[in-house]
Order: structure tokens, then C-alpha cells, then sequence
């Protein structure tokens, strides 16, 4: 590989006349090659992207398979094991589980706190059984802080008992989210959202099931 | 040379100095007599040749005692010394070596701050990190939080309006002496790269002195460590130092792999340069970018944004994350890399490093940019070590060390790379200038590490089995890697438990600002700018 | 009530005469200050948009592009939204200093127009010593950036302030050389006069009269630059060394008369240097008489195309200082100094010197004088040629390695690659 930089030690500016014109020719042509390269870019396409009204394809859609964005659990493979809420760093996830009288395990309640959870993708990664996974929104922003702290159980749902391959499969990514936290997307003045959602944009997330 | 040779040589020197020593093939440890503290350090920085600083720990081991732990390198003979005291918690006193090391002078403000050891004979032990009324030392083991601060809570839950809330007025009231006028460089300061206040003290356009002012971004990292288990201190790391991530996150992992024992599986190395080498571009794309921004050229920092868009873009399929990565486990990596993102990898690579060229025309050798650097806060190599100065920052006086090669971790063994150092490129050796040369170099070495290590990543496992619940024997590891900033360093003390006993986090950054102080006279405070930008301080770093 | 105000205008000012007389005069005064504004305003609102757009491109962003057609009533939007925010005032500020600096920094800026002939015969006034004038007046503006500077009581204002001040002292003198020159081989200081000295064809300008007037040319640029605070001589409000500089306590409108005025000087420079070396308002192959002894619409007609050839000149020259604020750094005072004292002041002597000697030894249309302008002109196409050979390079070596990438799956989003 030839380098692109050039690495050679430049010799300290001669003195007298000859340095003074030297200095002026120098900083004169550097000039030049600056205002070339400014110029150049000038006619090359701009790397930006207008977001988040003006793009071809709605954000999330484009984030790869690895993205962690908002945890969602998917209750129907949630076996309560409890692994996610002991490795989770900041305690951010916090579930119930509550026997009834049929002795079956119910799940009373299992929040999330995204407001305060980092996405490390530690507890995802404990889930053995793929019910808590991140899921590919992150356009979650709210005017109160109450309203980040995801309610999944709606109501007690009793634990999964799945044997290996049996369990049905997981729901697309973000379909869950929406149901707990309506309106995902983009943050729009309110007006604007209003008109958006009276249009039923498709990136807007509300009018899907 | 091991622990008992260096034993045996201050015993020679110094009798009766030495308690105990403990072997390690990496950082053989001394203990010798609080007393004798002072005159064995003397004897190591002069006879030993230990030039070098790295780091004062401080470890509250209640009920009685607290260990003071100092780790020295000598640069030029590949060797390590880590002196232990050990103090009674009642009256922890010991003598300062402030005057042997210049780096000790924050260091030792720095444990007096948080764990409360009292440095005799230190020019100016006050607190560095938390506000000079604060109560108490934080990382002592019986610390009580308080409830508030000035009337402001301290736990989240209890939110107050702003309006509400009088703060006080921070930092010292220096009066305006001699007729320097006083200025506020911060905390919110364009130049100043994230939450930092410099008090100049001014005489019109020249600075007779910069006194640092950090603390604003202390989120208490190491306290944070101690409550948390070895796996759920990962995400922590990412936020020392937010433009480095995977290279804090690596120095964590190698620090738990060294108390447990895991042997990292060759595939799970490869991710780890890969991914760390990525990092080091972004790190230093934003560095020498933004150190053009604060000389007026804002188009060159844009440029550079645009290419580590780039990169985020591959560590979204690398890691899922595009700046608080976590992407390192103890034991490995927490995801397989696939074939696409490494072909994108070479082919962002095809298109990056000519921009390299291009950066240099548009503003590396400019006329301007290169009379604003040259010559201008230069750190000679001696002083350099003397402020265990790291990294490109160490590299640009001249001293060719990077932990990638003279402390081999990793499979840097395997891979061709040069060490850039300052040469005086444009002016004198160890200039900004050639701070910022270096990283543009080092750029170029990544890209150069980059191409190896796809091209040789071997098949297989990418993650050792660890248990699920880590609980390391009782013992101390230092994990550290060459992160884009210079030595990034965890130096860990487990007690058996699930938890860390102490966790003390080496930065680049925290050494640099003393460096700041020490260079700033006779600058003109358009040079501060240019002399903060090219020692590429952050921060988080320097607070954590 | 408005004869009230006239009343005491015309008792405080000690005017003779009928008070009813004050009252037209006043009304024909601020009438003309309107007048003068909203065409100022056509000139310095568009450029803040223009700029933004340029420094998009160049960045390789997209710029402001979401009021009116590409974002071209950005300007309107920007000024609406100053006009309508809070206008604060310091507590500890020095308040009438404070208050009235915008106004004389702006006032500074309006003066100069009043000598700029914008066309064969749009001009406002042509004064004999237009030249001088025009030098003078825009000192009025280093008074309003001391006035706010000192006005705001920051330290941060006031090293803006006392930046400003040397700065705009010091380079006063090279770019009153380097017009020297141009005075000197045009012989009159009377802006229509230089014009008129000169042609419409590029090798009748000032700029290729000979390679000294050439290099002039970009000693006077560098001075104005300097002179207007504008990249790289931008320290009195270096953002990231003085967050602001000397209008860092301004906010709403007073903060908008800055900004105004910093953006129509820009305007101010780029006419300055039409009028000088680029041969001002000249048609190519259109004598002036013809102009002016044309009636009515024919009349009207020159004036507009005049206009226009006057305004392209002078808009690429306005782009030429753009792209030079987005690409080159901030100088250090002291090398700011060196710049003016060490080089542009030798330069701009030796060079209006030596124009000095070629006037009185060249006359004009003799070979001599054909040699010196073909040189010269030879000069300015090699500058040009390698400018866009370098660009065009650039250009070229970022294509490459995308050309590799034909044909496979593009990344991720598709719309992000070049």
C-alpha cells in the first residue's frame, strides 16, 4: 500500500528574502490545495440523508439484525427464569410472578425502564429462550419520563413452558413495542404529528395492528 | 527480571524495606514499609530507571487497613515494579512522590479525594473530583451517601424543577493577581471537547497560567464497579472514555480474563483487533478532526464525521450499538462477525485511505494550520514520561511505545504494523504538530492491521465458556491495551466474591491534564485550544 | 403629532426656517434609509442562505433546503425568527454602548453602499473621492465592535473587541496600498472613474493590466478579508476560541444588525474588488458612451444588463470568499499581525510602487503594455487551469474506488454512497 500521507521531515525555513518568498509560494500553493479539495466536493453527491420526513425508507427498517434498540419480550416464549433481571446492570427490568390457586406461574408484571436502560444486550443475551430481544425502534422520545417505563403484562399471563424447538415462533421485531408504546417514530411539533397520522403515514407506525 | 530480583536489589539498597513480594508474569508487586515508602521510590525512579508512573491506587480494606499501590515502568527496559504499603484506616498517612514523578501530583489529589490517604509533603492535596465542601471520601467501603447536595438530590428518583435549585458557585475564587485578568475557559467551552473548565489567568492575549478545573463529568465508574457484578461492569466501560469504547471494553475483558484464568479462543482475538482497530480510526477521525474545528476549519472535522459515519455504520452490524458498544465478554466477543461486514470493512478501507491524502491537502499540510501547531507546546520526551503521558501523545515527543508491541497482548504478535512516532515534522520533535501527525499515521497503521487481520481470521469458536456467575479467586490483575488515547488500564482487585474489591481505572486523558498545566505559560490562549485539541483530551476520561 | 416631533426636532437641532419644510425632508430621509435598507437587505439576507448552501455542499451536506424552492427564503425565516426572539441586555452591561454599538456597526456597513456603482448609472452618489470615502467610512465599523466588546462587559467580548480593533487598524494600511495601486494607474479616486478607466473584455481589467496589479488584486482581497472578519482572519469572533466574540451577549434582533452587516460586507468586498480590478459594471464590447447617450428603454436596458454583468462578477467573487471560509483555519493574533506587518504591507508597497513605475514607463496600447497584459492574463488562466485540474483529481480519486463497487449490493442505506 502506498501511503497516502506524506511522512518526510520538512527542513526549517530558510532565512532572509528567500525564506519570505519561500513562505509566501508555500502557504500560497497549500491554499491552492485546500481550496481545490473544498472545490471538488463541491460537485460530489452530499452523504446526508433528510431525516426523518424525507427518506426513502424509514430508519429503523435499514438498522442491520444486530441493533439493539428497545427491548421487547415476547410473553409467549417467557418462561419467568428471572436470568434477564439479574444480569440487567441498572436493574432497569423488574418482573413479578405470582402462583394462583391452579398452581400455574403467572406473570404479573414484567417492566421495563428504557429511560434507564444502557442497550449493554446483556439480558438478551442471558434470555435462552429468545422472549427478550431488542428490537430494531429507538424513535421512542416522550414529553414524561413515566410514560418510558414499559408495561408488557397487560394482563397475568402464565409462563411458558416450551420444550427446545417447540416454541413458537418470535413475533417480527418491533411489533410488540408498538403495542406498548403507541406511536413510535420520529418526534414531530404536535400539529405535525397530527397531520401525519391523519394521513396514516407508514412510518409512522400508528394505523398497524 | 522477577519480583524477588527487585526485592533484592532495594533490600540492598534500602534494608528492611521489603515486607513481601508477590510474583506475576506481568507486574511482579513489592511491598515494602509505609515508612521507607518514599526513599524505596526514589531508589526505583533513579537506579531502577523507572521513569514512569502509571498509576496510584488506593484500596479501603476495612476494618483496618488501606493499601496503597504504585505501579512503575521503565520504558526502555521493558520493566514493571508495583510497590505496595500497606496503612492503618485510622490515620492513613504516607509520604508524597510528587516530587519523584510530576504525574503523582493528581494521582495522589485524586486518592486523597476519594479514599481519603493523606500524601505528606504533597504541594497542593485538595480535592480533584468532587466539590471542595463535599463530605467524606466515596470509595471508602462504610462511605454514606448523602441525601443532598445544596439542595440537590442526589438519587435520580426525586426530581426537582431547575428553577428550585441554587447551586453553588464551583471552583476556586483565585483572585485576579498581578494584574492577570481571570478567564473561565469552560465549562462550556467550544474547545474544551466535552464538560472541562480551564481557569486562565491571562495577561491580554498570553496565558501566564491554566489551571484545570475536572470533576463535572465524575460519574463514580469505580465505585459503580464495586457494586456490580465482573459481566455488568461491561456496559460501564463504554462510557469512560464514549469515543473509545472497545478499547476500554477490551482492557476490562483482558483485566476478568487474568483474574479467572479464560483463555480467549483465536477467533474471539481477531473480532477484538478488529473491532478495537475500527474504534481507533473513529477515535482518532473525531481527535485530528476536531483539533481542525478548533482552529477555525470546520469543513476537514465534517469530513471526518462523514467517514466515522461510516464506521458507526459498521459497528451497527458488528455490535449493534454505534457508540456504547459493549461488544467484548469475558472470554471473547459477544457476536460472530459475518463475511458482509468484513467485505464492507475492505471496501470502506479502499475508499478511506486515500481520504487520508485528501485530509492532508485539505488542512494536515496547510500553511495555517501547520504554523498554528508547529513548535508550538512542545513536550519533550523526558517530561513526557515524567507525566506518563500515553499514546499519541507519548509517541509525538518521540518515544516509541505502544503497548500493542512492547507489552504483546492479544494477536498483535502476529500482525505487521509500525509505531508512528514525532520526528519534528514541521518543527520540533514532540510539537503539536507532531501529536497530530502521529494519529494520522496511526490511522494509517490501522487500516494497514485491518487488512491482516480479515485476511487471516480463522474459523471457530469466537467465545471461551465461562460460567454464568463469575467469581475469580482472591487476587489483582492490571488489564491494559493501547487504546486510541493512550493506555487504557483496569487494575482490578477481587476478594472471591461475585463483586470487584477495587476497580481503578488508568486513563489517557487524566494524565494529560496535568501536562496542560505544566505546558500552558507563555501560550496565548489561542494556543490552549490548539494545545488541548492535540492532546485529544475528553472528558469522561479524565473523570470517569 | 408628527409636526410635534418635527417642532422639537427642528428647535433642538437649531434649524432655520419654516417648520413645515423639516417635516418632507425628514419623511424624504426616512424614506430613503427604507429604501436603502430593503435593497441592502436583498443583498446581505440571500448571501447567509448562499453561504449555508455552499458550506453544505462543500461538507458534503445538504444545507438549508426546506423554505421556499432549496431552501432560497431560509434568510426571511431566520430574520423573522430574530426579530420576534427576546432581546437581552446584561444586567452588568454597559447599557448605552451596549444598545446603540449594533446600530453604528451596522450604519458603518449601509454608508459604503452609498459610492458603490452597481451600474452604469446606479449609484448613489459618485463621489469624487469615493475611493477614500469609502476607506473611511468602513472604520466607522471597528467603533461599533469596540463599543459591543467593551458594551457587554465580557472578558470573552472584549479580547473580541480588542481583536478587532488592531486587526482592522493594521489592515486598513495594505488594502489602502494595494487601491493605491489601482488609483494610480486609473488616476482618479472617483469609483465611477476607475470603472470607466478600465473595459469590459477581461484583458482590459485592472487584474491583467500587468502581473503587479495582478497580485495586487489578491494582497486587497486578503485586507478586506481581514478587514471584514471574515476566514481566516475571523479571530475577533473565532467561535471556538472567543465563543462569539464581541457580539457573544447579543441576542435577537441587535444580534441580527451584526450578522447583517457582517454578510452584506461581504457584498461590500467582492464590489470593492469588481469596481477595482474586475472592471466594475463593464459590458464586454459596449463603450460606456454608448450607455450614456442612450434614451428610455434602451436606457433602462443597459443599466439592468450593467447590473447583472456587475453582480455575476461580484457574486463569484462572494462565492471565492465563501469557499475560502470553509476551507482554511484561523490564524493566531500574533500571526495575524506578522501577515499584515511582514507581508501584505511590503508587498503592497513594492507592488503600488512598481505599478507607479510601469504607468509612467508603459504607455497605455504599447507593445510593452500588450506584453504585461498577456502575461498577466497567462498568469490567472495557469492559476485557473490548475485549480480545477487539482479538483478534478479529487474528484476522480474518491470515483475510484466506488467504480470497484459496481455492480455488487450497495451498502446500506443505498443512498448514502457517492
Amino acid at each position: 500500500m502506498v501511503s497516502a500521507l506524506p511522512p518526510a521531515v520538512t527542513p526549517g525555513n530558510p532565512g532572509g528574502v528567500r525564506g519570505w518568498v519561500g513562505h509566501i509560494v508555500r502557504t500560497a500553493s497549500s491554499i491552492l490545495e485546500g481550496l481545490a479539495v473544498t472545490l471538488s466536493w463541491a460537485f460530489r453527491r452530499p452523504y446526508t440523508i433528510q431525516y426523518p420526513d424525507k427518506v426513502e425508507v424509514p430508519v429503523p427498517e435499514t438498522l442491520p439484525e444486530a441493533y439493539r434498540g428497545i427491548l421487547e419480550v415476547d410473553l409467549r416464549l417467557c418462561t419467568g427464569c428471572l436470568q434477564c433481571e439479574k444480569t440487567c446492570p441498572i436493574q432497569c427490568i423488574s418482573i413479578s410472578i405470582e402462583k394462583g390457586e391452579d398452581a400455574v406461574r403467572r406473570l404479573t408484571r414484567f417492566d421495563i425502564d428504557i429511560s434507564r436502560c444502557m442497550y449493554c444486550g446483556l439480558c438478551s443475551e442471558s434470555c435462552a429462550f429468545d422472549a427478550l430481544a431488542h428490537s430494531n425502534q429507538f424513535e421512542a422520545a416522550r414529553q414524561d419520563i413515566s410514560e418510558l417505563t414499559l408495561h408488557f403484562v397487560r394482563e397475568p399471563v402464565p409462563v411458558a413452558r416450551h420444550k427446545a424447538g417447540e416454541a413458537p415462533p418470535r413475533r417480527p421485531r418491533g411489533e410488540i413495542l408498538r403495542e406498548v408504546l403507541p406511536g413510535l417514530g420520529p418526534v414531530m411539533s404536535p400539529p405535525a404529528r397530527d397531520r401525519r397520522a391523519g394521513q396514516g403515514d407508514p412510518s409512522s407506525g400508528e394505523g398497524k395492528p | 527480571m522477577t519480583g524477588a530480583d527487585l526485592a533484592a536489589r532495594i533490600t540492598a539498597a534500602i534494608p528492611d524495606a521489603v515486607v513481601a513480594v508477590e510474583e506475576s508474569p506481568t507486574d511482579p508487586v513489592v511491598q515494602v514499609r509505609p515508612e521507607v515508602l518514599h526513599a524505596v521510590a526514589a531508589f526505583a525512579r533513579q537506579d531502577l530507571g523507572m521513569e514512569t508512573l502509571r498509576l496510584i491506587t488506593a484500596i479501603d480494606r476495612p476494618p483496618e487497613t488501606i493499601d496503597v499501590v504504585w505501579h512503575c515502568l521503565s520504558m526502555p527496559q521493558h520493566r514493571t515494579l508495583t510497590l505496595k504499603t500497606r496503612l492503618p484506616r485510622e490515620n492513613p498517612v504516607v509520604a508524597t512522590v510528587s516530587d519523584l514523578w510530576d504525574a503523582a501530583n493528581w494521582f495522589e489529589r485524586e486518592q486523597f479525594d476519594l479514599v481519603g490517604v493523606h500524601f505528606v509533603g504533597h504541594p497542593n492535596l485538595k480535592r480533584l473530583l468532587m466539590p471542595e465542601d463535599w463530605v467524606g471520601h466515596p470509595l471508602r467501603k462504610d462511605y454514606q451517601r448523602p441525601e443532598e447536595y445544596h439542595g440537590i438530590p442526589t438519587a435520580r428518583d426525586r426530581v426537582v424543577p431547575v428553577r428550585e435549585v441554587a447551586p453553588p458557585m464551583h471552583g476556586p475564587k483565585a483572585a485576579e493577581q498581578d494584574g492577570w485578568m481571570l478567564l473561565n475557559m469552560g465549562p462550556h467551552h467550544p474547545a474544551t471537547h466535552g464538560v472541562l473548565n480551564f481557569l486562565l489567568q491571562t495577561d491580554g492575549e498570553i496565558v501566564r497560567k491554566a489551571t484545570p478545573d475536572v470533576g463535572y463529568l465524575h460519574r463514580g465508574i469505580e465505585k459503580i464497579a464495586e457494586m456490580n457484578t465482573y459481566a455488568g461492569t461491561m456496559p460501564y466501560t463504554d462510557r469512560v472514555d464514549y469515543l473509545g469504547g472497545m478499547a476500554t471494553n477490551q482492557a476490562w475483558a483482558m483485566a476478568c480474563e487474568r483474574l479467572l484464568g479464560v483463555e480467549v479462543p483465536r477467533r474471539g482475538e481477531f473480532l477484538r483487533v478488529i473491532a478495537v482497530e475500527l474504534n481507533r480510526i473513529a477515535s482518532h477521525l473525531i481527535g485530528t478532526g476536531s483539533l481542525a474545528m478548533d482552529l477555525g476549519a470546520f469543513t476537514p472535522f465534517v469530513h471526518w464525521l462523514r467517514e466515522r459515519e461510516y464506521i458507526n455504520d459498521l459497528m451497527e452490524r458488528i455490535c449493534g450499538a454505534r457508540l456504547t458498544y459493549t461488544y467484548m465478554r469475558i472470554g471473547g466477543v459477544a457476536r460472530d462477525i459475518d463475511r458482509e461486514t468484513l467485505d464492507r470493512t475492505l471496501q470502506w478501507l479502499d475508499h478511506f485511505e486515500p481520504m487520508l491524502g485528501e485530509f492532508d491537502r485539505l488542512i494536515g499540510s496547510n500553511e495555517i494550520f501547520v504554523n498554528r501547531l508547529a513548535n508550538i507546546a512542545v513536550m519533550p520526551a523526558e517530561a513526557a514520561m515524567s507525566f506518563s503521558l500515553v499514546g499519541p501523545n507519548l509517541r509525538g515527543s518521540g518515544v516509541r511505545w505502544d503497548l500493542r508491541r512492547d507489552e504483546p497482548y492479544s494477536v498483535y504478535p502476529e500482525l505487521e504494523f509500525d509505531v508512528p512516532v514525532g520526528r519534528g515534522f514541521r518543527g520540533t520533535v514532540g510539537d503539536a504538530y507532531d501529536r497530530f501527525m502521529v494519529r494520522m499515521l496511526e490511522m494509517q497503521e490501522s487500516a494497514r492491521i485491518l487488512r491482516q487481520a480479515i485476511a487471516r481470521i480463522p474459523d471457530g469458536e469466537f467465545r471461551a465458556k465461562v460460567p454464568r456467575v463469575l467469581k475469580p479467586p482472591a487476587r489483582e490483575a492490571y488489564g491494559r491495551v493501547e487504546a486510541p488515547r493512550g493506555e487504557a488500564g483496569f487494575y482490578v482487585v477481587s476478594n472471591g466474591t461475585e463483586r470487584p474489591e477495587r476497580v481503578r481505572i488508568r486513563t489517557g486523558c487524566f494524565t494529560a491534564m496535568p501536562a496542560i498545566e505544566s505546558l500552558s505559560p507563555g501560550l496565548m490562549v489561542a494556543d490552549i485550544i490548539a494545545l488541548i485539541g492535540s492532546l485529544d483530551v475528553i472528558a469522561p476520561e479524565v473523570d470517569r | 403629532m408628527l409636526r410635534l416631533i418635527a417642532q422639537r426636532l427642528q428647535s433642538w437641532l437649531n434649524l432655520p426656517g419654516e417648520t413645515g419644510a423639516v417635516l418632507p425632508a425628514l419623511a424624504v430621509m426616512l424614506g430613503a434609509a427604507l429604501l436603502a435598507f430593503v435593497f441592502i437587505a436583498f443583498f446581505a439576507g440571500p448571501v447567509t442562505w448562499w453561504e449555508r448552501r455552499v458550506a453544505g455542499r462543500v461538507m458534503s451536506r445538504i444545507g438549508p433546503n426546506r423554505v421556499g424552492p432549496q431552501g432560497v427564503l431560509q434568510w426571511l425565516a431566520d430574520g423573522l425568527k430574530s426579530f420576534l426572539k427576546e432581546d437581552i441586555v446584561p444586567a452588568a452591561a454597559d447599557r448605552p454602548l451596549f444598545l446603540f454599538a449594533p446600530y453604528l456597526f451596522f450604519g458603518g456597513y449601509m454608508a459604503t453602499f452609498v459610492v458603490l456603482p452597481f451600474g452604469a448609472h446606479l449609484v448613489a452618489t459618485d463621489l469624487s473621492v469615493g475611493l477614500l470615502y469609502l476607506i473611511a467610512i468602513s472604520g466607522l465599523v471597528v467603533v461599533g465592535i469596540l463599543m459591543a466588546g467593551w458594551g457587554s462587559n465580557n472578558k470573552w467580548a472584549l479580547f473580541g473587541g480588542i481583536r478587532s480593533a488592531a486587526q482592522l487598524v493594521s489592515y486598513e494600511i495594505p488594502s489602502a496600498f494595494s487601491l493605491l495601486a489601482v488609483v494610480l494607474a486609473t488616476g482618479t479616486l472617483s469609483m465611477q472613474g476607475i470603472v470607466r478607466a478600465q473595459g469590459g473584455w477581461p484583458w482590459e481589467w485592472l487584474l491583467f493590466r500587468n502581473p503587479l496589479l495582478f497580485g495586487m488584486f489578491f494582497v486587497s482581497f486578503a485586507a478586506s478579508l481581514a478587514e471584514n472578519n471574515r476566514t481566516p482572519f475571523d479571530l475577533p469572533e473565532g467561535e471556538s476560541e472567543l465563543v462569539a466574540g464581541y457580539h457573544v451577549e447579543y441576542s435577537g434582533m441587535r444580534f441580527l444588525w451584526f450578522m447583517f452587516a457582517e454578510w452584506g460586507n461581504l457584498w461590500v468586498i467582492a464590489s470593492l474588488a469588481t469596481v477595482g480590478f474586475l472592471g466594475g459594471w463593464q459590458i464586454p464590447g459596449v463603450r460606456p458612451e454608448v450607455i450614456d447617450q442612450s434614451t428610455g428603454w434602451a436606457f433602462a436596458g443597459w443599466q439592468a444588463l450593467s447590473f447583472l454583468v456587475f453582480a455575476g462578477k461580484a457574486s463569484m467573487l462572494v462565492l471565492f470568499a465563501i469557499q475560502i471560509r470553509w476551507t482554511l483555519p484561523r490564524l493566531r493574533v500574533d500571526q495575524m499581525m506578522i501577515v499584515c506587518w511582514k507581508y501584505l504591507v511590503p508587498l503592497a508597497l513594492l507592488g503600488s510602487a512598481g505599478v507607479l513605475v510601469l504607468v509612467a514607463l508603459v504607455p497605455e496600447g504599447s507593445p510593452v503594455d500588450w506584453f504585461l497584459r498577456a502575461v498577466s492574463l497567462g498568469l490567472g488562466l495557469w492559476l485557473i487551469i490548475a485549480y480545477v485540474r487539482k479538483a478534478r483529481a479529487a474528484y476522480l480519486a474518491d470515483r475510484e474506488p466506488y467504480r470497484r463497487l459496481e455492480g455488487k449490493d450497495p451498502w446500506y442505506p443505498p443512498y448514502r454512497l457517492p
